[in-house]
């Protein structure tokens, strides 16, 4: 599987990142490509979908108590035939987390709702142990934020990178990067995964 | 950065036999102060053009900053080729890369075979390769391109710098009002900015863009103009996903040439939309009381209506990709506006110019033999995850998806059902759109990209004319290429 690397950005020592406010605010042009990103994975899609191959779970891996992510439970909001949303969901399951799924037409709401801000929207969202998670989040980045329990209202993996959970792709797979938002809208990067 | 060019210096010695070099292409292309490894321009001289080209990772200086940049013969865009009909073209590529690369001769209507327009030939890290083929002696002249065609390796390449223009001569030229024009390329090019492009949603998925916009490799360059004259410009969109929306302020662009040559007349447009691999050829007057007016890229939403707004807000996130600073550029207002990629200035004047009336003719092709449609869109496909498709597939080396008959015209159906816009470039043969969404085109061009937009349906028209062989039609968002959407045509005798 990909190589996942633990945090790799710090908060506080990158001097020619601008300050938080110029990123905040929620923006509907922004939460309209999460539309589109939903859209994009049901166009076509038909009844084809690929089952993510089985292989140790993270928790498994990392040596991270698997009750730890037994005990939470995801409720997860997507569209209803976006196979990668599905693909994700499975990650989730796999890595021990029990999953509440909805399948809804009003996604653009839900996200508006939860405070996703628009420039880190993807094709699903879904709420676990108060925090709000938009996107192709992994599991390792939940479990960490689990375990650090930041003052944060999320995690987010903006657009669809290939190569991250619910995205797997024979062809490729790209870097990216897990961001935390606040209820203001900022958001920062919080963990990196390398291609 | 210096650079290991001794076979190159050699060879540019013996060009002088074969080809004349000059450094006037830097004027030609904008550019102020080339960090040329070899001539920014290489014209055919007594029929031949023969030449190397070295691709390489080289320093490049962009907006007065030292940068690297994947080149050809260290220059962004690549040397400026000049040929004429009948010519014969060697080009030697050397791959100074540490992955595979190849050339595509994206336009011209030459051989898909052997040292030709071959696609699947592969040139090794390290290795060269000699490209040896004959323009015909009634090939149209045009605005072309050169670029990497390597499947697996096309859409870094593309989107780390390399391309260049490669110019056919011919009787477009030979028009007194396009002969008294004066020329100009505009070689488009959107570079990665520093950092980590791809993390904020405009990854390959979408298709990156980069987050520094360059005309002719440099940012909002000088071009002139002067008044009571024609300005000839050759566009290029050489970028990997970027769609550029062009206007020029105070002046309407007259089309003259679109992809494969020559319109029958002008076409006066207040704008111009450019797919990737897509080019035309406008002229503009100098008409206005002299003065400074910018060439803007309008914001342009790669999906259908206003569904895709958010688009345009991720496009702005595609401007400041980077963990730095360029992030914070990227929420700036300007990148859900017009962008300054070029500013035109009047200089001298010249008596005043007519716009040509009649160009050259574009002849209809006849009825077509037979009908395919293709379906474009993206799935989930088994075994492989998530995949660009043409009609249901992905791309695979060595699979024959299309048989046609040499000489065959035939008509083919663009079928876009997905939420993405896709431009469908078709190798060696050009093609004439004969309707969208079954709206006859309004006029008739030759072309090798048209855009089908999100939820479209377009139909073109074309014909396979004397080349045999295996090549390719694709996305020439190469991202999509590379995952998947292209199919392999195969032209048999």
């Amino acid at each position: 599987m990909i190589g996942m690397s633990g945090v790799m950005f710090n908060q506080k020592i990158d001097p020619n990142r601008p300050p938080q406010h110029r990123w905040s605010g929620v923006h509907r042009r922004g939460l309209l490509l999460a539309t589109v990103l939903a859209v994009m994975t049901v166009a076509g899609l038909g009844t084809w979908y690929a089952q993510p191959t089985a292989r140790p779970s993270i928790a498994e891996q990392t040596n991270l108590s698997v009750s730890e992510g037994k005990s939470q439970q995801v409720t997860a909001y997507r569209s209803a035939s976006c196979g990668c949303c599905k693909g994700w969901l499975d990650h989730l399951r796999a890595e021990g987390f029990s999953v509440v799924n909805h399948v809804v037409e009003n996604l653009e709401e839900i996200k508006v709702s939860h405070g996703v801000p628009g420039d880190l929207a993807s094709c699903h969202t879904a709420t676990l142990a108060g925090y709000v998670i938009e996107g192709h989040v992994p599991a390792e980045a939940i479990h960490q934020l689990l375990r650090q329990r930041p003052a944060v209202a999320g995690l987010a993996v903006p657009g669809m990178p290939f190569g991250s959970p619910g995205m797997e792709s024979a062809l490729r797979s790209e870097s990216y990067t897990v961001f935390s938002f606040t209820r203001d809208g900022s958001f920062t990067p919080f963990f990196h995964v390398k291609a | 950065m210096a650079m290991d060019f001794h076979f190159g210096r050699r060879s540019f010695l013996g060009l002088a036999a074969g080809a004349s070099a000059s450094v006037a292409g830097a004027a030609l292309l904008g550019r102020s102060a080339p960090m040329a490894s070899g001539p920014s321009r290489v014209r055919s001289s007594g029929g031949r053009l023969e030449m190397d080209l070295v691709a390489a990772e080289t320093a490049v200086t962009i907006a007065n900053a030292p940068r690297m940049a994947l080149t050809y013969n260290g220059l962004l865009p690549g040397p400026l080729l000049e040929a004429e009909p009948g010519d014969a073209v060697r080009i030697r590529l050397h791959n100074r890369l540490n992955r595979p690369t190849n050339l595509h001769y994206h336009g011209l209507h030459i051989s898909p075979s052997g040292n030709a327009d071959n696609v699947f030939l592969s040139v090794a890290p390290g290795a060269s390769q000699t490209y040896d083929f004959s323009l015909p002696a009634d090939h149209p002249a045009g605005t072309f391109y050169y670029h990497p065609h390597r499947h697996g390796s096309v859409a870094d390449q593309v989107f780390g710098g390399l391309g260049g223009v490669l110019i056919v001569r011919g009787a477009l030229d030979r028009i007194p009002e396009v002969q008294a024009a004066q020329e100009q390329v505009v070689f488009l090019k959107d570079l990665p900015g520093d950092g980590d492009f791809g993390s904020m949603g405009m990854g390959m998925m979408l298709g990156r863009e980069g987050a520094v916009l360059t005309v002719n490799g440099q940012v909002n360059p000088a071009l002139s103009i002067p008044a009571g004259g024609l300005l000839r410009l050759r566009i290029v969109n050489g970028s990997n996903a970027r769609f550029w929306r062009l206007a020029l302020e105070d002046h309407p662009f007259n089309l003259i040439a679109t992809d494969g040559g020559a319109l029958e007349t002008p076409v006066q447009l207040d704008e111009l939309l450019l797919a990737p691999g897509e080019r035309a050829e406008v002229l503009v007057r100098g008409d206005q009381q002299g003065g400074r007016y910018r060439l803007l890229n309008l914001p342009y939403a790669r999906g259908s209506g206003g569904m895709m707004g958010g688009m345009g807000r991720s496009r702005g996130m595609g401007m400041g990709m980077g963990m730095g600073r360029g992030m914070g550029m990227g929420r700036g207002s300007a990148q859900q506006g017009p962008v300054p990629v070029a500013t035109l200035a009047y200089e001298g004047s010249v008596a005043t110019l007519p716009l040509p009336e009649r160009l050259l003719p574009v002849v209809p092709l006849p009825e077509p033999v037979r009908t395919r449609r293709f379906l474009l869109n993206h799935g989930m496909a088994p075994g492989m995850g998530m995949v660009f498709l043409i009609n249901g597939r992905a791309y695979e080396h060595g699979r024959i998806d299309t048989r046609v008959q040499l000489g065959d015209t035939e008509e083919w159906e663009l079928v876009n059902d997905g939420v993405m816009d896709h431009p469908f470039h078709v190798h060696v043969n050009p093609f004439q759109v004969i309707s969208r969404n079954g709206t006859p085109e309004s006029y008739r061009a030759w072309k090798d990209v048209v855009l089908v937009r999100a939820g479209e349906t377009v139909r073109i028209r074309t014909r396979f004319d004397d080349f045999t062989g295996l090549t390719v039609y694709h996305c020439h968002i190469l991202d999509h290429e590379e995952l998947g959407m292209m199919g392999t045509l195969e032209i048999a005798a």
